[in-house]
């Protein structure tokens, strides 16, 4: 008898627990996130959100590149692993297509009518929402977003007698540079990414293809490396490196060119509108010493880039209810208004919402405002070359299969600027790539 | 009756190592099997609007009419047979260094060991930040005193960097095997071969080396399967460029995968990479076993 008891209470014990768990206690979030200063910025001050809301939040926070593959395994398998992740304006779209994603709609009308002129979604930079829906939908809200500006010391400027327009020509930054690449004293005329990745020389060099005419596929999607335009991007890219921009370029991303900006060893630098706020932070040496001014252009203007780290919720995920109050929460103007008042103006997701440009107190944390906001409203998502595409994204070919293709040619760049390849050889090696990918993505058009 | 009582044995014996057996077998051999299987699929996983479908032989058809696999697979060998080299050269040197008597040689014996106990990523953090980058490493600052260009070594010079970079990685684990072998050579022999008049030289190569044999064959039979299989130090210093420079096997295997996102294709170079580490290990080891012969004899 004594043991039917003890076995009828394990029993009851194990058969209850399912139950008992889901009682009195909050959901629990999974969000994948990318390891950058405005997302670690997030997760400290999350804890505001599980205060209010209740909801626990566990933050899985990795590198760029690393959170892409696990995530994509991740919904990819269905394995539903997070609930929140952190995608970009690539991948957006064709994850919304892939259906990984949910599309936020239906969410956003379940909220009332308060909370919806609260949150106010006309007040997020239409480009950005733009490049973060599918089909009039939107599947991400952005967290923070970016475009490309030049930074330049404007104390160098001022002592060698130079001006800089706001919208200068590649061609101008070019003699800017040669007049300030002074080498025997450590200092450079300008400094580009040139570390292989679709994310790293790819995205400054994806929008000088843009500026010099080219193009990576036409109309029928056949590929052109192979023209005169790619290959005077090409030529234009490695000279200006090789000859007034930093040594060793295959080892420098934006992390290193952001060391050599600030600790003042260039005189200029053209790269993402965030790293603005780094080169006005404490830690910088040049701090209030460096001007901005637009992407440069060539054949082609408004060449900045378009980039925003948004938060959209998995399709396999079994909270999606709890997870769109995290999006929204995380993506309001209260909490941007949480940012500065706790961490300081400059500190401000930048990118996503208009107000925070018309805020007096960011605008005086944050010198570079308005330039950014002009670079982002004017960033050409939808028409990025010259000459007509099939594509859209403008530092990137908005394509599965550019993740690919993108790291392959960024290797072919690094081995032109490293002098172990040729052109012409560089050139082929990406025509042949570009080529297989649109022939075995079924893009091609004969 | 002794003779069935044998055979019960030796049944009952196997039987209880079975276990172990199927253990070994499914964790080993599983996921190879899988692999071998998923070589033959075309499965683009960020295309899913293109499906799964038997490939047949289409993905090694693919890999071999790629012009840079031949590159890669010269990589490889490349890679391994000169880091192998200077290992065993190196390691063997060190070796003798320390096995003899001198102040600190236990805090030397440390020192040199530390480099194999570093994980690959912070040893090519190190390398490629801290010393060798021309703007913020150690050489870019010797050159600025010289007032010389920086040397490019991630750039111009990738392969051989990669090849230091796993020398100063691996020789370690070639001193601890060889040390530990030079330690059990009896001195006595050492002190009859120097009475009889025998140089240091012939000592070396007719006493030490002979007596080491089966630690050379161990250090270059495991140290060649390690090397073989370097990912994380390519992966963090040159990603396998410029162009396809510094890629190997391995690290295809991961851009296909991770990059490509072909699992197909991914699972053909990992297949072509099994299949030509053993044929390499087997060749190794045949000409290993016929070296330790002709010493013997």
């Amino acid at each position: 008898m004594k043991r039917f008891v003890i076995l009828l209470v394990a029993v009851l014990f194990l058969g209850l627990t399912p139950l008992f768990s889901q009682i009195g206690i909050a959901e629990e979030l999974a969000i994948a996130t990318v390891n950058n200063p405005d997302m670690i910025t997030m997760q400290k001050l999350s804890e505001e959100f599980t205060k209010d809301i209740g909801i626990k939040l566990s933050f899985i926070v990795l590198p760029e590149n690393e959170l892409r593959q696990k995530v994509t395994q991740d919904v990819a398998l269905g394995a539903g692993k997070f609930d929140i992740v952190t995608i970009g304006t690539y991948d957006t779209p064709f994850w919304a297509a892939n259906k990984w994603i949910v599309s936020l709609e239906s969410y956003f009308k379940k909220m009332s009518v308060t909370e919806l002129k609260e949150y106010n979604r006309d007040d997020f930079l239409s480009p950005v929402i733009s490049a973060l829906s599918l089909n009039g939908e939107q599947f991400a809200i952005p967290f923070y977003g970016e475009s490309s500006m030049v930074f330049y010391r404007k104390d160098l400027f001022e002592k060698h007698g130079l001006t800089m327009p706001k919208a200068p020509t590649w061609e101008e930054i070019y003699q800017f540079a040669k007049v300030l690449h002074d080498p025997a004293n450590n200092n450079y005329g300008i400094v580009l990414r040139g570390l292989p990745g679709w994310g790293q020389n790819m995205a400054v060099f994806g929008t000088m293809i843009n500026a010099f005419g080219a193009r990576w596929f036409d109309e029928k999607w056949h590929p052109q490396f192979d023209t005169q335009e790619m290959r005077n991007a090409f030529q234009f890219y490695k000279n200006i490196v090789t000859e007034v921009g930093e040594p060793g370029p295959t080892s420098v991303g934006f992390t290193e060119a952001l060391a050599l900006m600030s600790s003042g060893r260039t005189g200029m630098w053209y790269d993402a509108t965030v790293a603005a706020g780094f080169l006005e932070g404490a830690d910088s040496t040049v701090k209030g010493k460096v001007a901005y001014a637009l992407a440069p252009s060539a054949k082609k203007e408004n060449t900045g880039w378009l980039w925003a780290w948004s938060l959209a919720i998995e399709s396999a995920s079994k909270n999606k209810d709890a997870a769109f109050k995290f999006i929204t929460w995380a993506t309001s103007k209260n909490y941007i208004k949480l940012v500065g008042e706790t961490l300081g103006w400059q500190q401000a997701p930048p990118g996503t919402r208009i107000s925070t440009y018309e805020n007096s107190s960011y605008q005086a944390a944050a010198p570079f405002a308005t330039l950014t906001l002009d670079s982002m409203k004017n960033a050409d998502y939808d028409k990025p070359t010259y000459d007509p595409v099939p594509y859209k994204g403008v530092q990137y070919v908005s394509i599965p299969e550019f993740q690919g293709l993108g790291e392959q040619v960024g290797q072919e760049l690094a081995a032109y600027l490293s002098g172990t390849k040729d052109l012409e050889s560089v050139i082929q090696a990406c025509q042949k790539a570009a080529l297989e990918v649109s022939k075995n993505g079924g893009y091609y058009k004969e | 009756m002794r003779g069935a009582i044998i055979t019960m044995k030796s049944k009952s014996n196997s039987l209880l190592t079975l276990p172990a057996i199927v253990s070994v077998a499914v964790v080993t051999q599983v996921l190879f099997l899988a692999t071998i299987f998923l070589s033959f699929i075309k499965w683009i996983v960020i295309r899913p609007d293109l499906g799964k479908s038997f490939a047949g032989i289409k993905n090694y058809v693919w890999i071999f009419k790629a012009p840079e696999t031949y590159q890669i697979i010269g990589n490889t060998i490349l890679i391994t047979a000169l880091s192998l080299t200077l290992c065993l050269i190196l390691g063997f040197c060190f070796s003798l260094l320390l096995n003899r008597r001198f102040p600190l040689r236990k805090l030397c014996r440390m020192f040199v060991l530390i480099p194999f106990f570093m994980t690959p990523a912070v040893i090519g953090i190190i390398w490629k930040t801290l010393l060798l980058h021309p703007s913020f490493g150690i050489t870019g600052y010797i050159s600025q005193i010289y007032n010389s260009a920086p040397i490019d070594f991630f750039g111009q010079h990738a392969f051989i960097s990669i090849i230091i970079l796993i020398v100063w990685q691996w020789t370690p684990f070639f001193v601890l095997i060889i040390l530990a072998g030079l330690q059990g050579v009896n001195p006595e022999m050492i002190e009859s071969a120097q009475i009889d008049g025998a140089s240091s030289i012939r000592i070396l190569f007719q006493i030490k080396i002979p007596a080491l044999r089966y630690h050379i064959q161990v250090a270059t039979m495991l140290g060649m399967i390690f090397i073989l299989k370097v990912f994380g130090l390519i992966y963090v210093t040159t990603r396998g460029g410029p162009g396809f420079t510094t890629t190997n096997l391995p690290y295809q295997v991961f851009k296909i995968s991770y990059y490509k996102w072909d699992i197909g294709q991914a699972a053909s170079y990992a297949t072509l990479m099994v299949a030509m580490s053993l044929i390499i290990i087997m060749v190794m080891f045949n000409f290993i076993q016929k070296q330790i012969k002709r010493l013997e004899i």
